[in-house]
């Protein structure tokens, strides 16, 4: 026969009893065989379910989801308040019949090319270049390759997904990457590869004398990692975006033609240049100060072997009053490792620090928006606000200025709630 | 027999935290990501969210978080109230179509992520486990929820009531049929 009281052992085990009855059922308990059996059977099913754990994630891998949802909750509450869909999908259908009148603005990817070549079509990948400062490099590419030397400076990256038989690869003076159709920045200062930002898809880094490394969207490498990922992987990664452009056709002396697309914008901001992947070699090389007066030096040559990346290119001219990068690239790097972690109000501090520190470093316009970027996300509009302003005021023709200008709006209508 | 489940601290600070999302700070989505992440990744585990789906989940859960936070009246600690919205999000996930086909499609390749064996793991314990989880995984949808926060994750009959929206009578019925259910089929796959 069945205890009475061997229902208090399923309360007893939800906490439901009060104190005196417990200690009542704890005391019968120690006569009871049937209730002792009960909570036991009650216990070991409890320690059964436990028992199906999960793995835990090591630091990097939760550092990655961390930085993938902070990034996925950014576009939410960017598309949320300011951004509705429906206004974004009417915008969509706009661009989209304007395209189709065949309205010949400037498109921010270049569109593949296609040649001839014995008889099987061949077609060069879609990519586009954007210096960051000031960058010396090399468009090499031939049929479906594309190649880009990039002697120094830092170039963001965007490439277009590569199809059967197509491939990118960018030369770094210790080494190559090879990507599949990603979005990338990397940077070579003194003859070596200084950083690799990746933020969609994989770059394979193959430097002299190193093991090939995959980097990730979010991983990055710095000279002194001692393996990918070692840096806190990033949301995306600050990227010049579009300013005001012209394209020209150019004729070398060689009778080639191509087309290029040049940046132009205020003084004393970073230069851009959008260069489609030609046939030769073009040699790039923008300056602030060259490019504010429209003294672009964009050079196209007929197809033809490599040319090597030292030599005959130009030498790039400092910054405007540059300092030596070590220092002022270091305390970048430290606020973007710390942008990236989420660690927003640190992150904050040192923009602040090296925009007090290095006014006149290209990377003050990153640091401007990022630091409006920053405000939004800690849940401070009138501070986003207050620095889109100063943001728009110092850089009235920034890369960022339309993102700017949308943080304007979405902080403007964060402050009216 | 269990004690006190959720330290007050913990919940004072989980307020602070939620009041913070809620107000758009997405540092404090980070700092709230740090601490459950794993706890509500297990809970979808136990679940049964394969694991190939554990990850997206647990981020659509934190991303629910941000429009959800304004909702949250720090009532309880965020952990039972996670596990709500974590809830919300396998029930949506389970009824959608698509999810389905591409668990099936994936069903051969995908081995869940197994806790490291100790040395004094025997085979009959590991049989024992696989049959608990079989039968875990024949309960109703509700039962097994209801088991596996209060039973598995220790939340309070009256946290698991809050977060699921169900009276905490209710609660405790389900909980009662999961285990007699359980009870049933441990004894029916014993060997």
């Amino acid at each position: 026969m069945t205890c009475r009281r061997v229902w208090e052992a399923e309360a007893i085990e939800d906490g439901r009893l009060d104190a005196p009855s417990a200690a009542s059922f704890e005391r019968h308990l120690a006569a009871c065989t049937d209730c002792t059996r009960a909570l036991a059977a009650l216990g070991s099913m409890r320690e059964a379910g436990r028992r199906i754990e999960l793995r835990r994630s090591s630091p990097l891998e939760h550092r990655r989801r961390r930085a993938e949802l902070l990034r996925r909750a950014n576009v939410q509450a960017l598309r949320s308040p300011g951004f509705p869909t429906f206004r974004l999908f009417v915008a969509a259908v706009l661009a989209a019949v304007l395209a189709g009148f065949g309205y010949r603005y400037q498109s921010r990817v270049i569109a593949a090319r296609s040649f001839q070549a014995g008889g099987i079509e061949r077609t060069l990948p879609s990519f586009e270049l954007r210096p960051i400062g000031t960058a010396v490099w090399h468009d090499v590419s031939s049929l479906a390759s594309g190649r880009i030397v990039l002697s120094s400076g830092t170039l963001a990256v965007h490439v277009e997904h590569l199809r059967p038989g197509q491939r990118f690869v960018v030369a770094v003076p210790d080494g190559e990457l090879e990507v599949h159709g990603t979005r990338f920045i990397v940077e070579a200062r003194n003859g070596r590869t200084e950083r690799v930002l990746v933020t969609e898809g994989i770059v394979a880094l193959r430097l002299d004398g190193t093991p090939v490394r995959s980097l990730v969207a979010g991983e990055s490498y710095l000279p002194s990692n001692v393996g990918p990922g070692t840096e806190p992987p990033g949301e995306a990664a600050p990227e010049p975006g579009p300013s005001v452009r012209t394209i020209e056709t150019k004729t070398t002396t060689h009778g080639a033609t191509s087309q290029v697309t040049v940046a132009r914008r205020a003084p004393v901001a970073n230069s851009t240049a959008m260069l489609p992947s030609t046939a030769g070699t073009a040699i790039g090389h923008l300056d602030a100060n060259t490019t504010s007066a429209g003294a672009e030096t964009m050079q196209t040559a007929p197809e033809g072997p490599p040319v090597p990346a030292s030599a005959d290119a130009p030498v790039a001219p400092k910054a405007n009053g540059a300092v030596p990068d070590g220092a002022a690239g270091d305390a970048f790097h430290t606020a973007m490792a710390a942008y990236a972690t989420g660690s927003y109000a640190e992150a904050d501090e040192r923009f602040a620090e090296f925009v007090g520190h290095f006014p006149t470093d290209s990377r003050c316009e990153d640091a401007a928006f990022l630091r409006t970027v920053i405000a939004l996300r800690r849940g401070d509009p009138a501070g986003a606000l207050a620095r889109a302003r100063t943001y728009l005021r110092r850089f009235p023709n920034g890369f960022r200025r339309d993102e700017v200008e949308k943080m304007v709006r979405v902080a403007g209508s964060g402050q009216s709630d | 027999m269990r004690s006190a489940r959720h330290p007050a601290s913990s919940a004072n600070d989980d307020a602070e935290i939620l009041g913070r999302i809620a107000s758009g700070d997405l540092e404090a989505l980070g700092v709230l990501f740090d601490r459950y992440e794993h706890e509500v990744r297990r809970f979808l585990v136990r679940l049964g969210i394969s694991a190939s789906d554990v990850d997206d989940l647990s981020q659509l859960t934190f991303l629910q978080v941000v429009r959800a936070a304004s909702s949250y009246d720090g009532r309880c600690s965020a952990k039972p109230w996670l596990f709500g919205v974590a809830v919300t999000m396998a029930r949506r996930h389970r009824r959608s179509f698509a999810k389905m086909a591409a668990r099936l499609s994936n069903w051969a390749m995908i081995h869940r992520e197994a806790a490291p064996e100790t040395p004094d793991e025997t085979f009959e314990g590991r049989e024992a486990e696989a049959r608990f989880e079989s039968a875990l995984g024949r309960l109703s949808e509700k039962k097994r929820e209801v088991f596996v926060m209060v039973t598995l994750e220790g939340a309070s009959g009256e946290d698991a009531a809050q977060a699921l929206g169900v009276p905490v009578n209710t609660i405790w019925t389900r909980l009662h049929h999961a285990r007699a259910e359980l009870r049933r089929e441990l004894a029916e796959d014993a060997p």
